[in-house]
Order: C-alpha cells, then sequence, then structure tokens
C-alpha cells in the first residue's frame, strides 16, 4: 500500500438521467471521477474498484428506495458513505438516513458548492477508513508472522509487566523471555514499548493486570 | 196467570160439615123442619159476613124473614150494622122470585149475574146466598129445575155461592134426583147428623183433581230432581270458571309484571287518540302519577321544539290509522331531555274501525349520540381525505418538478463554474446549456401533464341527478356546518335535467366549494354566517352556486383564484379550485366566480345529458 494514491471515485445512484449527467458534470468540473447508475441495482451489480469512494445516492429509486438501499448495504457490510439528495423530503425521512450513518441530506435543487464539500468530505472519511483498515491489515500480518510463544508473551509485555515476572507467569527463565521480547519488537517492527502498545490496542489486544 | 192466593179462593162455608167451599159453589140442603134451615143457614151467613162477604137470603115457608134476622141477630151481635149498611138482605120469597103467573127465571139469572158483579163492585168479597125453594109449585117444577141447571152451569163465572134449601117432606122421588142433578153437591141431615152427599160428577171431578194433584208432585218430584241435577252441574261450572278465573288472574298478574319490567315505555289508549294506559316504565321515567298521564297529561313532557311535530304527526296517525312512528325528545324526572322512538299502531275490528292504540318508547339517546359522532367523524374524514389527498399530490408534483430543477440548478453552476475557470470547454458548456433547456421544457411538460391527469375523462361516468349528489354532500357536512354555526339555505329547483358524469368527482366540487365557504366565513365574528345553495336550469343546462356571507374575493385575487398552487389561507396548497374548475371543465362546463359586494359566489354550470351522447 505504498503506491501512489489512486484516484477517488464518486458513483451517483439517481433514476433521473438528466440529473446523473448535470451531477457528472458539476463533480466532473472539481476533477474527480463519477461513474452513474439509474438504479440501486445497477449499482450492485457493477464491479467496484478498490479505490475510496462515495455514493450519491437519491432517495426516491425505482424498486428498491434508497433508505432501503443504505441499509442492505450495512448489512452486506459495505462501508461506502453515503451523500443523499431527496426532490421531496422531509424530517424523519433525515433522521432517518443521518443516523444510519450517511455524511449528508441535500434537497433537491441543492446548492453546487453543497454537493461538492458533501462529496469530498465522503471521500475523504472514506480514505481515513480505508487507511486504518490497511494498517490493521498489516499488524495482522505481522502479529500472524509471530511464534505461539511470542504471541503469549506480547500481551504480558504490553502490559507493562517485567521480565522476571513475565518468566514466573509462563515458567521460563527471565533470559529466554528477553529473546522473545526482542524478536516481537523486530517482527511487528516497533521501534519503543510505546509504539507496540499502541500496535496492541489498534489490534484489539487488552491490557493485562499481573 | 191468577195470582189470587188460593185461601182467599176458598170460602168457609160455616156449615161444619162442608167445610171449605170455592167461589162458584152451587149446593143444596133438603131439611125437615124449621131447625134444619136456621141450623144450616144461621152459620152459612154468620162465617160470610164475617168473612166481608155480601149476603142475601131469600127465605119462604116455613121460616118468615123475620125469624131468621132474629136467629142471626142473636148469633151475630153486629148483625143490625151488616143490616143497615147493606152487607145483608133478607127478601121474602116473593120479593125475590117475580110472582104471579109469569115466572121469568131468565131475569132471576140475570140478577145473580148482577149481585155478584156489584158484590165486587161495593168491595165485598163476593155474594153468599140462600134460596128457599118452599114457594116453588108442581107446574112450575120444570122450569125450575131447567133454571137450576142454568145456574149450576153459569154460577162458576161468578164470584159467589148458593145454597138451595129444599124441602124433604112431600118431595117425589124424580124430584130429588132432579135436584141433585142440578146441583154439585148436597147436604143432608139424617138422624140429626149432616151429612153431605155428593154427586158422581164431583166424585169424577175430586178424583181427577186428586190425580192432577198426584200428577203434579210427581212433576214437582221430578223437576225437584232436575233442578238439583241442574244445581249441582250449575255448581261444578261454578267452581270451575272459578279456578279459570284465578287462572286468568294469575295470567294477567303475569303479564302486568311482564308489561311493568320490560326495558320499554308502553302504552295504550282508545281510538280518539288520547291516553288511557302507560306502564311502570314510562312512569317512573318522567316521575307521574298515572292520572297525570291520563288523556292529554302526556304532551306535558314533550320538548317544546318537538311538541307541535309530534302532535301533528299523532293527529294525523289517530285521524287517518296509520302507523305513528317518530322521534322525539321526552322529559324525564330530574328534567333531562332524552331522544325516544316512539312508535304506535292501531288494533282494528272486523271492520276495519281503530278499536285501540299500542305503542311503545325505545330510549335512542344513545344511538342518536353515536350517530352524531359517526357523522362527525365522517366530516373529519372527509375533510382529513381532502388534505391527505393533497398532501400526496403536492409530494408528488414536488418530486416531479424538482427533477428537472435540480438537473437545471446543476448544470447552471456548472456552467458558471466553467465560465469563471480557467481552460473553458465550450463543448462541455454548450451540452450543459442544452441540458437546461431540456430540462425548463421538461418542468414546463410535467406541469402540463399534471394538469391533463386531472381533466383526464371521467371513468365512472353515469346518469345522475346533481340535486340528489348535492343532498348527500350536505348530509355528510351536516355536523361541520353546525360546529360552525352555519345557517345553510338551499333552493335546489325540481325537475332538474338529469347529467351524465362522475358523480364522486362532481360531489369532490361541492364538497370543495361548501368547505371554502366554510374556511372563509369561520373566521368571521361580526357576519352572520350563512351559505346558499341553489340548483336552476341553465340554458347549457343545470347551474349550480354556492354562496356566503364571508369576506368574499379581493379585485387582485379574483383572477388569480383558478391558478394552480394559488392559497389565500395559510395551511392551504392552492391546488382545490384549479382541481374543482378541472373536473367542471372535464364534464364539459365551466366553474367560475362571480363578483359581488359581500361574499363569495362560485357558481358552475354543467350540460345536461344529450340523449344518445355520453
Amino acid at each position: 500500500m505504498t503506491k501512489a494514491v489512486p484516484a477517488p471515485i464518486v458513483f451517483v445512484v439517481d433514476d433521473d438521467p438528466s440529473v446523473r449527467r448535470a451531477i457528472q458534470r458539476l463533480i466532473g468540473s472539481v476533477g474527480l471521477r463519477v461513474e452513474l447508475f439509474g438504479s440501486a441495482q445497477e449499482f450492485l451489480g457493477a464491479n467496484l474498484s478498490n479505490v475510496p469512494s462515495c455514493l450519491v445516492l437519491d432517495v426516491r429509486l425505482p424498486g428498491i428506495s434508497g433508505l432501503d438501499f443504505q441499509r442492505h448495504l450495512a448489512e452486506a457490510n459495505i462501508k461506502i458513505p453515503i451523500v443523499f439528495i431527496t426532490a421531496h423530503g422531509d424530517i424523519p425521512m433525515t433522521v432517518r438516513a443521518m443516523k444510519a450513518g450517511a455524511v449528508e441530506f441535500l434537497t433537491k435543487p441543492f446548492r453546487d458548492q453543497d454537493l461538492i464539500d458533501s462529496v469530498h468530505l465522503a471521500l475523504e472519511r472514506d480514505k481515513i477508513r480505508r487507511q486504518q483498515e490497511a494498517e490493521l491489515r498489516t499488524l495482522r500480518e505481522r502479529f500472524d508472522s509471530l511464534t505461539p510463544r511470542e504471541r503469549e508473551i506480547l500481551p504480558l509485555v504490553v502490559s507493562g509487566i517485567p521480565n522476571k515476572q513475565i518468566a514466573t507467569i509462563i515458567g521460563t527463565s527471565e533470559a529466554t523471555v528477553k529473546v522473545h521480547r526482542s524478536q516481537v519488537s523486530r517482527k511487528m517492527r516497533a521501534q519503543s514499548l510505546a509504539e507496540l502498545v499502541r500496535m496492541a490496542a489498534k489490534m484489539g489486544i487488552s491490557i493485562q493486570t499481573p | 196467570m191468577e195470582t189470587q192466593p188460593i185461601e182467599t179462593r176458598l170460602r168457609k162455608s160455616g156449615i161444619g160439615v162442608v167445610g171449605d167451599v170455592s167461589w162458584g159453589s152451587h149446593f143444596f140442603l133438603f131439611y125437615e123442619t124449621k131447625e134444619d134451615l136456621l141450623d144450616a143457614l144461621v152459620p152459612y151467613f154468620k162465617v160470610g159476613l164475617e168473612s166481608g162477604e155480601l149476603c142475601l137470603w131469600v127465605v119462604a115457608d116455613p121460616l118468615t124473614a123475620e125469624e131468621a134476622s132474629n136467629a142471626l141477630r142473636k148469633a151475630l151481635p153486629e148483625f143490625d150494622q151488616y143490616l143497615a149498611n147493606r152487607s145483608i138482605e133478607i127478601l121474602r120469597h116473593s120479593e125475590f122470585y117475580p110472582s104471579g103467573n109469569n115466572l121469568d127465571l131468565a131475569r132471576v139469572l140475570q140478577t145473580w149475574a148482577e149481585k155478584s158483579n156489584s158484590a165486587l163492585i161495593r168491595g165485598y168479597a163476593g155474594l153468599r146466598a140462600s134460596a128457599s125453594t118452599g114457594w116453588l109449585g108442581r107446574k112450575d117444577w120444570q122450569d125450575f129445575c131447567n133454571y137450576e141447571e142454568e145456574v149450576n152451569h153459569s154460577i162458576k163465572n161468578w164470584q159467589m155461592t148458593i145454597l138451595c134449601t129444599y124441602p124433604l117432606a112431600g118431595s117425589t122421588a124424580a124430584e130429588i134426583l132432579d135436584v141433585v142433578r142440578t146441583h154439585q153437591f148436597a147436604v143432608a141431615r139424617r138422624n140429626r147428623v149432616w151429612e153431605v152427599v155428593e154427586t158422581s160428577e164431583l166424585k169424577q171431578a175430586k178424583s181427577e183433581i186428586k190425580r192432577l194433584n198426584d200428577e203434579l208432585e210427581r212433576r214437582i218430584a221430578e223437576r225437584t230432581r232436575q233442578l238439583a241435577t241442574t244445581n249441582e252441574e250449575l255448581r261444578k261450572e261454578i267452581a270451575a270458571r272459578e279456578r279459570a278465573e284465578k287462572a286468568l288472574r294469575q295470567s294477567e298478574d303475569h303479564l302486568r309484571l311482564v308489561i311493568d319490567t320490560i326495558p320499554q315505555q308502553i302504552w295504550s289508549g282508545p281510538p280518539d287518540g288520547s291516553l288511557d294506559f302507560c306502564n311502570e316504565q314510562w312512569l317512573s321515567y318522567m316521575g307521574l302519577k298515572h292520572e297525570e298521564l291520563q288523556g292529554a297529561g302526556w304532551q306535558s313532557m314533550l320538548h317544546p321544539e318537538d311538541r307541535e311535530r309530534v302532535l301533528n304527526a299523532w293527529s294525523d296517525s289517530v285521524a287517518i290509522g296509520t302507523p305513528y312512528e317518530q322521534e322525539e325528545r321526552h322529559r324525564r324526572a330530574d328534567g333531562q331531555y332524552r331522544w325516544f322512538l316512539s312508535r304506535g299502531v292501531p288494533l282494528r275490528d272486523s271492520e276495519g274501525r281503530v278499536v285501540r292504540w299500542y305503542g311503545t318508547n325505545t330510549d335512542i339517546e344513545g344511538r342518536n349520540r353515536t350517530e352524531a359522532a359517526l357523522q362527525e367523524a365522517q366530516a373529519n374524514l372527509a375533510r382529513v381525505t381532502r388534505v391527505v389527498a393533497m398532501g400526496e399530490l403536492a409530494a408528488a408534483i414536488a418530486h416531479e418538478v424538482n427533477q428537472p430543477l435540480a438537473a437545471i440548478v446543476t448544470n447552471g453552476n456548472f456552467c458558471l463554474r466553467e465560465l469563471a475557470g480557467v481552460g473553458r470547454n465550450l463543448d462541455k458548456l454548450r451540452e450543459a446549456i442544452a441540458e437546461i433547456v431540456n430540462d425548463g421544457t421538461r418542468a414546463s411538460a410535467i406541469i402540463s401533464r399534471i394538469r391533463t391527469l386531472l381533466m383526464k375523462g371521467t371513468p365512472n361516468s353515469a346518469e345522475l341527478d346533481i340535486n340528489e349528489a348535492i343532498r348527500e354532500v350536505l348530509l355528510l357536512l351536516r355536523n361541520e356546518l353546525n360546529r360552525n354555526r352555519v345557517s345553510l339555505r338551499t333552493e335546489l329547483a325540481p325537475e332538474l335535467p338529469l347529467m351524465f358524469g362522475d358523480r364522486v368527482q362532481l360531489q369532490q366540487v361541492v364538497l370543495n366549494l361548501i368547505l371554502n365557504s366554510i374556511d372563509a366565513i369561520r373566521s368571521s365574528t361580526d357576519r352572520s354566517k350563512k351559505i346558499f345553495i341553489k340548483s336552476a336550469t341553465h340554458p347549457d343546462g343545470v347551474l349550480v352556486q354556492v354562496q356566503d356571507s364571508g369576506p368574499g374575493i379581493s379585485p387582485e385575487q379574483i383572477d388569480r383564484i383558478f391558478e394552480p398552487f394559488f392559497t389565500t389561507k395559510p395551511e392551504g396548497i392552492g391546488m382545490g379550485l384549479s382541481i374543482c374548475r378541472s373536473i367542471v371543465e372535464s364534464h364539459g362546463g365551466h366553474l367560475l366566480t362571480v363578483a359581488r359586494s359581500n361574499g363569495a359566489l362560485f357558481e358552475f354550470t354543467l350540460p345536461a345529458r344529450i340523449e344518445g351522447v355520453s
């Protein structure tokens, strides 16, 4: 994941082709890639690239509604940020969408800057989410390379337990603990104990109390 | 029938052996000496005088009138009084019977008849007489016998008794036989003892009487037995009747209990329409006594507003004999009025005349309240439906119109951005502007499509009576009008031509116009709240007008009032009149408002149905 940042994509789902094209033009004018879909089904059937992206979704769609589609995506663990647009919205509809994690809820005809800002916000969120997911994935890979004994002492080390005590807990010599400990730091590529503690926290390893 | 008691018919003869004799007795005595005569006749006349009879004693040798008087005076102290008031006459035979050669016995008979008659007239019980034949010569014997026979025959018609005296000495056997033949019975002195000698005729008569008496007794016994049987039967019948009456009373008691207990007010009365019965339920409802309700008393519990209507309807029913049915308010004991359904039916005899009225009153207060609540709910529903329909329509319109608008605004913004930027892509600008034009056209097309949609043909077209449609709407709005204290006046022309159209849609128009009127006059407090609805024939077909006393329509508004989305109401969306106009026009008619100095007037015309064209 150290390659150049890929160009983000904005997916637009609206049943009105005229509206779709106008949005494409507007968002395209700020240098973003836009892909258009006429319905939720069409969107699901597309081969989505693994790049930062967001969804501009019309509430009133043929077939499944925008709000139901939002829930459907969440259930399928597709965590794409959504910007809702609607020709006729009401407060309960807005509240429901926002509670379910929507980035913004815009009423047509919307201000151009509002849409552009919302799209940027959504893409930023997706980018951060993707970075976090990538980082976690790396840590998991490193963690997986540890031996069972090293995996055993990692939680104890990040809990600040002295080597001598760790030796007692796992029933070995203090010298052996020292060797395992340096191996863990090396394999996890941690420059300091503090960094190792942060890594463990990200992976959800809990602090142990002696 | 002769009612005279038998005692007074029988007279004491005074002669021991004879005993009692009846009026009409004609008997004789054979004597030998003067003493014989006195011995029989003195008691005979004594008893007669004492019994209030008129007495006539005709004497002859050997007895003189003087001797007869003396003998009677001796036996009867008051004799001289009797003599003085002519209760008794003692005559010599020569004074009574006509003497000489011409013995006119017919006249004698006449005399008896007159005497007995005058005795009754003079107040005597009858005539008691005795006549001696001692003077009778041989030459007259036969005539006398005929006379005696005539007396014997006639005496039963007279109220008198006659004792004839015949000298036994010197009478031939033939003469004796004649005497016996011409009298009913005889008294004779034999060996100093008086004896009664009966004639065979008398014996026969007596035995006949006895036979008749026996027969009578037998019959009486028989009759008595029959009567006893009948009495027994009667007694049984009376007992049975008493049992039946008791059962009937119990049944009546039961029925009475039922009538008084069932939760229903029951009444009845004579054909004249007054009231003479009502059950306990009604009495206790009103807290009145039976007497207070009688006749026309019940009318006092009618609600003053119902009184005239109820009494008119009741007198109509009574006059014609048709069943009565009215909803009316009755005052309860506590003064509160409740609604009742009162019903009455006439009971008729075989000739169809009304004999009695029977009726019930049913409490429908609860039902009426429910009905009122239902009507209010319906009216509310109508309003809500209208609002919801409008809301949905508005949402649909907003969505449809906002789509092209969103595209236009977005494209416009894109163009502005492009124009503000450095490297202008004219192709893209042209493309965007072309889309703006397209979407603008599309938005306009959507609006006209909505209008067309509303104006589209009437799928539920049918023949209809516009007055009926109006009345249904008014029924629906009754409570709405009441609640807003609107007084409604209608003038629906009879015999309007039939329309062809969608009843529901046209009712929607009327409903909308009236609701608009209600909304308009709702706020006004100073104005009287009136709505006037009129239907009439019109050159095009039918004209319907809805007129109100609201603030009216200002000249600025009047041109815009039918435009979609134009409204003067805070909560309105301004589609009502626009839709109404579309509906009316789709039926080939016109909806317009007429300028007025006060209030608003909306009217629409609809073409009448032309035969063969729909």
